[in-house]
Formats: structure tokens, C-alpha cells, sequence
């Protein structure tokens, strides 16, 4: 075994000595193009994100209308910003559409993909197309496609509504029902892929667990409910904190469904500064509320981060 | 089984989850521009079928008669401020274009149009001089608030309607009209008026105000008259005379109207060729507009610009030159189905030509102060201060929604209004 390895390595140290032709070849042949793909994704992230990213942070200090030059504001923009009542109006609105949002979406994807795993389930490739059908459709069409469905004046809905006697409901002009709206069409839209997580994370929890359960004489809410929903906690995670940033950046599908409205009652953050930004050419102050956004999602990251590590740690 | 991923990658998954909505949030919109190459005349403008079709039969014409090229670069309305912005900050701009409003970023680099408004009598009303006493913009076309009746239900009612050479109505006895039409027919609505300042604008006129003015202190405020045409609007929405749905939650009123099932729609003359066209299910009519007591409607138009530095200015300029000769300017209004900003100019309309009429008898018979927001918006524009905002739309509709009072909205429109100004 000693000799072998002797005469290894002295053969590559041999190889070495005399300047192997094959080692460079070999090295470059899974170097470059890893190199090439690291380089490109960099330049990509530093093109699409980090630039950008800095403009806006440099916009934040300044009182840079879109055109023109710069002129540093200094923190002007940041104390603006704590006093502006429609940022926290649209700040507000936003968390109140995520904290009912992210909860419906989750139970939704997760009821679809526990029936869709379920050993008893029937015609289920048909039903993953449908329910995945969301996934693929732009949030600005999904938005009008909503908008069209719950018109308040011609709307689908109003129209379904009357048919069985039930007067029109004011789907648009009543804040509250706008905002109910846009939760559906939220959950329609955020189910398709959240579905798919869950389904590929409850397929990952071992069956004899379940088995053993079951001799145990557990019944199918308690074998979800004590070893599903724990096997399953890494996706459920993810699903919370992705959902969540994702729904704290609204901004297609509502701006399509309601234009935030009525009025401006449910005004999202992120249409707060594409209206600051682009109908006002604030855009110091609108990079400003956007480094607000990002430090507020930082913080909910962190946050979420933490409790579910504690929560995995329990267990 | 250990169902634990690594802290630190997920920590670092979830910063990097966060970390991207900066630049989502931040992403701006591009927008390329068209210049001026090979001797070819671009032409930056926004229309629907009729008005962009019209530009592009004359350039047809043009390039006939003269062997010389304008390609109309049409553009949606919404781009073309930005597609102009951009193209000026990167020194590419088109050799002409038709804006809403003179940018103070690219009024510098225009072309004196003194000579065309001159020789061919553009409206003297709309022909705004700088401080050199040069013309920097061509009105392209008159366009006037107007009012448009679904005529099939007025008949089935019994109702009638002031014509062009009648007694205007008042908005009192209007309204009172579209109860009666809506009880007689079973429409869904009275009316629907488009959620714009412009229309809000002739709408506070009518009642007597003269819209948000600057006042002797620099600031801007809307006057008496303009609160009390705001609270009588805030009524028409909250009964159901209209639908409060147009100006809170942005349905569209026009859709509205064309369904057969609204009596009135509070609009502008663009809507004539449009409706001639695709309402089919019942017959429509213009009236005059409601009085109470003043007769106005908000004149606007469009602003025809030639850009120094294209390489083709010359060629722009004597486009412009054929383009406003009266024969030019009329089959040009004809196709487009504008109203002529150029006196004397005979428009043989292929269809509607009454509707055309009552849109000029509005013109001619409204207050002064119709033609202010085109002229003193092109006035301020020379003098760089443009405001970005909509602060009269905006905080109307905020009132609509029910989202404040009449005094916040009034204080909030003067306030807006001078901060955008930068009174």
C-alpha cells in the first residue's frame, strides 16, 4: 500500500518535474467554464442589483428629480419621510394585506398539496396543471382578469350575484372588499409554486413514520398535524419569509386590479414610490422610501430567521 | 432525520430574498428614442388609429409630392414624455414631435415656428411667444370638453336636450333630466365623466370658478366657486347619478357609456370618430354643456415641436410649412377628426359633421378662461417650472373616496399645487 502510494506520488511528482501536457488541460477544462458563469452572474448582480441598488441609496441623499443634477439633501428626505402620513397609510395597508395574505396563501398551497399527496387522491397530474395554471399568467393580466371578474358595475361576480337575488356588491368602491379582492387573486396567484414546495417537502417525510403513527393509533389530523407539519417546517419557512417579501413588494397584480384604490385607500409602499418616483419625479425621496422597504424586509428576514430556528431547535 | 438546514445559509438566503427588493423597487423604465438619419424626418407622436393614421397620410402625401421621408414614430401616451426626456438627455432627439406639454428639459433645443404661425393663422389665442418673442410651439389641433348623450334612451324617455343653438341647461336641470331619463328607461346611470383634471377643470368652470390660480402672494389656490363645484361633484357621485367607481377605482368610462346602459357621458370631442365607429347597439348625440351659470368648456390641444440638432431641421421645417397650409391642415383635421387650431380652415368631416359643430359652437361661446390651462401651462414651461403632480385630480379623488373633507381637499389642491410649482 506504502509502495503504491511511493510510487504515486512519485510518479506525479515525476509528472510534475517533467511538465505534464494533460494537467493544464485538465485544470482548465472545469475551471473555465466555471469561471465564466461565476463571472457572468457577478457582473449580472452587480449590473442589476448592486448598482442599482447604490443609485438608490445615493438618491436617498439627494433631491434628484430624474433630470438635472444632484443636490445632497443630507437626511432631509429620511426626516420628510417620518412625518409623511400617506407613507405610513400605504406602509400600514401593506402589512394589513400580508398579514391576512401570507396566511391564506400558506393554508391554500398546503391544503392543495396535502390532498394532492394523499394516497387516496384521484386524477391528480390534472389537478397540479390546473392549480400550476396561476404560475404562469403575468400579474398584470392576472389583475385585470380579477379586475373583469369582480367589476363593479359589469363584473362577472355582480352579475353571478344577481342571478340569485343578491343585490351588487361594491367590490371597487368599498376599500375593504377591494382589498379582499386583491387577497383572492393573491392566494389564486401565490399558490402555484408555494403548492409545488410543500408537495415535493411532504413526499421527503419518511412513510414509516406515518406507519408507525398509525399503529400507534394516531389518526390522519394528528399524523399531519405531529409529524407533517413538524418534517415539513424548513419549506413552511421559506413559504412564510418568501411569501411575505413578496407580497410586501405588491405592485403589478394590484396596480392592474385596483390601481390602488379605491382612492387611494389601498395604496401599496411599492405603488407609494412609483407614484412618488415617476407621477411626482421625487425620486430622492421615492429611493428613500425604498431603502426603508428594503431595511423593513431585512428586519422581517432576520426576524423570521431567528424564531424559526429557535422553533427548530425545540423540536 | 435531521430536518435542519445550515443557519448560515439561510440566513444568507434570506438576506439575499430581501436584498432584491431594492432594486425591484427601484427599477426605472427606459424608453429608446428615434432621431433623425439618412435625410429621414422622425416624427414622436401619440394618437389612436385616427389621430396617428392621420399624420401618417399626410407623411404618405408628403413623401408623393416631395420624394422627401417622415416616419411617424407613434408611441402609447404614457411613454412619451419619458421617450422625449430621455432622448434629450442623450442628445438623440427626433426631428419633430407632438407632446401634451413643452418640457423645460428640451425647450432650449427648439426650433423657432414663428413663420408657419404666421403665414397660416394659427389661433392667435394658442400662438404663446418666449421671452424672444420667437413661437417654440404649433398648436396640432383644437380639443374641447363636450357632452354626449345616448339619444336612444333620451327618446325612450320624452326627454329633450338643448342643441347648439339653444339655451344651455344648468347642471341642476341637467340632473334632474338624467333622473327622469334613468326612471323612464331603466339605465344603470345618469352619467360618467372621465376621472381627469381636465374635465374636472371646464366642470369647475361652469360653476363659475376660475380653477386653481396663482394668487398676488405666489402661492396657488382653488377659489370659492371651484369648493362649491367639488361638493356638488362629491354629491353626483355618492348618489347614483354616477357611478362612483370611474373616478375611485379607475373603471372606464367610455366602456361604460358604449354598454348603452349610462345616458350622459361628460367627455371631449376625440371620443366623435371613435364612437362613430363602434357604437352600433343604439343611436348617440351631442348636447351642450350644463351652465351654472358659465359657459365654458377646457380647451386643449397638442403641442407640434421641431428639434435643433436632428440634421434634418430644414426638412422638419418645411414639412411643418406644407403641413399647415390650409388644404393640408384640413384633410389632415378631416382624417384625424380634429378640430382645426388654424383659422379659416374649411373641415369637410366624413361623418358626424353635426357633432363637430356643436364642439365649435362650445368653443365660441365659452368663458375666456377655457383656453387658460393649455396657454398658461406652455407660459410656464418657457419659464422652466413644470409641476409633475395632478394635485387637483388627486385630491379630488381622495375627497370622492370619502377619504377627506372638502376643506383638507381645497387646502391640500393649494398646497400641492405651490409646492409643485416650487412657489
Amino acid at each position: 500500500m506504502t509502495a503504491v502510494t511511493d510510487r504515486g506520488a512519485g510518479s506525479q511528482s515525476a509528472r510534475r518535474r517533467r511538465g505534464s501536457p494533460r494537467r493544464p488541460r485538465t485544470s482548465g477544462r472545469y475551471t473555465l467554464p466555471a469561471l465564466v458563469l461565476t463571472v457572468t452572474a457577478a457582473v449580472l448582480f452587480l449590473l442589476f442589483f448592486v448598482w442599482p441598488g447604490a443609485l438608490g441609496l445615493i438618491y436617498s441623499f439627494t433631491d434628484y428629480r430624474g433630470i438635472g443634477s444632484l443636490r445632497f439633501a443630507g437626511l432631509e428626505n429620511y426626516s420628510q419621510l417620518l412625518g409623511d402620513d400617506e407613507f405610513w397609510g400605504a406602509l400600514l395597508r401593506t402589512v394589513t394585506y400580508v398579514v391576512i395574505s401570507v396566511p391564506v396563501v400558506y393554508v391554500v398551497s398546503l391544503g392543495i398539496a396535502a390532498l394532492l399527496t394523499s394516497p387516496g387522491a384521484k386524477g391528480k397530474t390534472a389537478a397540479k396543471l390546473v392549480f400550476f395554471l396561476p404560475w404562469l399568467i403575468s400579474p398584470i393580466v392576472a389583475g385585470v382578469t380579477w379586475r373583469w371578474l369582480f367589476g363593479e358595475n359589469f363584473g362577472f361576480v355582480n352579475y353571478a350575484l344577481g342571478l340569485v337575488g343578491i343585490g351588487e356588491v361594491p367590490w371597487t368602491s368599498n376599500a375593504d372588499l377591494s382589498l379582499a379582492v386583491v387577497v383572492i387573486a393573491s392566494a389564486w396567484g401565490g399558490t402555484a409554486f408555494n403548492m409545488l414546495l410543500f408537495i415535493a417537502a411532504i413526499r421527503n417525510v419518511p412513510v414509516s413514520y406515518h406507519e408507525a403513527a398509525a399503529l400507534d393509533g394516531a389518526n390522519a389530523w394528528q399524523r399531519f398535524r405531529h409529524i407533517t407539519l413538524p418534517g415539513i417546517a424548513p419549506t413552511s419557512f421559506m413559504v412564510v419569509l418568501l411569501s411575505t417579501i413578496s407580497m410586501m413588494k405588491e405592485f403589478a397584480m394590484v396596480q392592474a386590479l385596483n390601481g390602488g384604490g379605491p382612492g387611494t385607500s389601498n395604496r401599496f409602499i411599492v405603488q407609494y414610490i412609483y407614484e412618488t418616483g415617476f407621477n411626482r419625479a421625487q425620486v430622492g425621496y421615492a429611493s428613500a422610501v425604498s431603502i426603508v422597504l428594503m431595511i423593513i424586509l431585512l428586519v422581517i428576514a432576520f426576524v423570521q430567521t431567528r424564531v424559526e430556528r429557535k422553533a427548530n431547535s425545540d423540536f | 432525520m435531521n430536518l435542519r438546514r445550515s443557519p448560515r445559509r439561510r440566513d444568507v438566503l434570506a438576506a439575499g430574498a430581501a436584498t432584491l427588493a431594492l432594486p425591484t423597487a427601484l427599477s426605472a423604465c427606459g424608453g429608446g428614442s428615434a432621431s433623425g438619419s439618412g435625410g429621414e424626418i422622425q416624427f414622436l407622436l401619440s394618437g389612436d388609429a385616427n389621430q396617428g393614421g392621420g399624420y401618417q397620410a399626410m407623411a404618405d402625401r408628403y413623401a408623393e409630392e416631395t420624394g422627401v421621408s417622415v416616419r411617424i414614430v407613434d408611441v402609447p401616451y404614457e411613454d412619451l414624455v419619458t421617450r422625449l426626456r430621455s432622448a434629450a438627455q442623450a442628445d438623440d432627439l427626433p426631428a419633430l414631435a407632438r407632446a401634451s406639454a413643452v418640457d423645460p428639459l428640451w425647450k432650449d433645443a427648439l426650433l423657432d415656428l414663428s413663420d408657419i404661425a404666421t403665414s397660416y393663422d394659427v389661433l392667435p389665442s394658442l400662438v404663446v411667444r418666449n421671452e424672444d418673442d420667437e413661437v417654440r410651439a404649433l398648436p396640432s389641433d383644437l380639443t374641447a370638453v363636450g357632452l354626449f348623450l345616448n339619444e336612444s334612451l333620451f327618446d325612450q324617455a320624452g326627454v329633450t336636450y338643448p342643441g347648439a343653438g339653444d339655451q344651455p341647461w344648468t347642471w341642476d336641470e341637467f340632473v334632474a333630466a338624467l333622473r327622469q331619463v334613468k326612471a323612464a328607461t331603466g339605465a344603470r346611470y345618469g352619467m360618467v365623466m372621465d376621472a381627469s383634471s381636465h374635465r374636472l377643470r371646464s366642470f369647475l368652470y361652469q360653476f363659475g370658478s376660475q380653477g386653481v390660480q396663482q394668487q398676488p402672494d405666489g402661492s396657488w389656490a382653488l377659489d370659492e366657486a371651484g369648493a362649491d363645484a367639488l361638493e356638488y361633484f362629491k354629491s353626483l357621485n355618492d348618489d347614483d347619478v354616477m357611478p362612483k367607481s370611474v373616478w375611485v377605482s379607475g373603471d372606464d368610462p367610455s366602456a361604460l357609456f358604449k354598454s348603452g346602459q349610462v345616458a350622459a357621458y361628460y367627455s371631449g370631442v376625440w371620443q366623435v370618430t371613435d364612437f362613430a365607429a363602434n357604437i352600433t347597439d343604439f343611436e348617440w348625440t351631442t348636447a351642450l354643456m350644463p351652465a351654472q351659470p358659465t359657459r365654458a368648456t377646457n380647451i386643449g390641444t397638442n403641442w407640434i415641436v421641431a428639434f435643433d440638432g436632428s440634421g434634418v431641421e430644414q426638412e422638419a421645417l418645411d414639412f411643418l410649412d406644407w403641413l399647415y397650409t390650409p388644404e393640408n391642415y384640413a384633410e389632415l383635421s378631416r382624417i384625424s377628426g380634429f378640430l382645426p387650431a388654424e383659422e379659416g380652415v374649411d373641415v369637410e368631416y366624413t361623418s358626424n359633421e353635426e357633432a363637430f359643430a356643436m364642439f365649435n359652437a362650445e368653443i365660441a361661446a365659452s368663458d375666456p378662461i377655457a383656453g387658460d390651462q393649455a396657454t398658461s401651462a406652455l407660459e410656464m414651461s418657457y419659464r422652466d417650472i413644470i409641476i409633475d403632480s395632478d394635485p387637483l385630480k388627486e385630491e379630488t379623488l381622495k375627497y370622492v373616496a370619502g377619504e377627506q373633507d372638502l376643506q383638507t381637499t381645497v387646502t391640500n389642491i393649494g398646497e400641492l399645487t405651490t409646492a409643485g410649482y416650487g412657489a
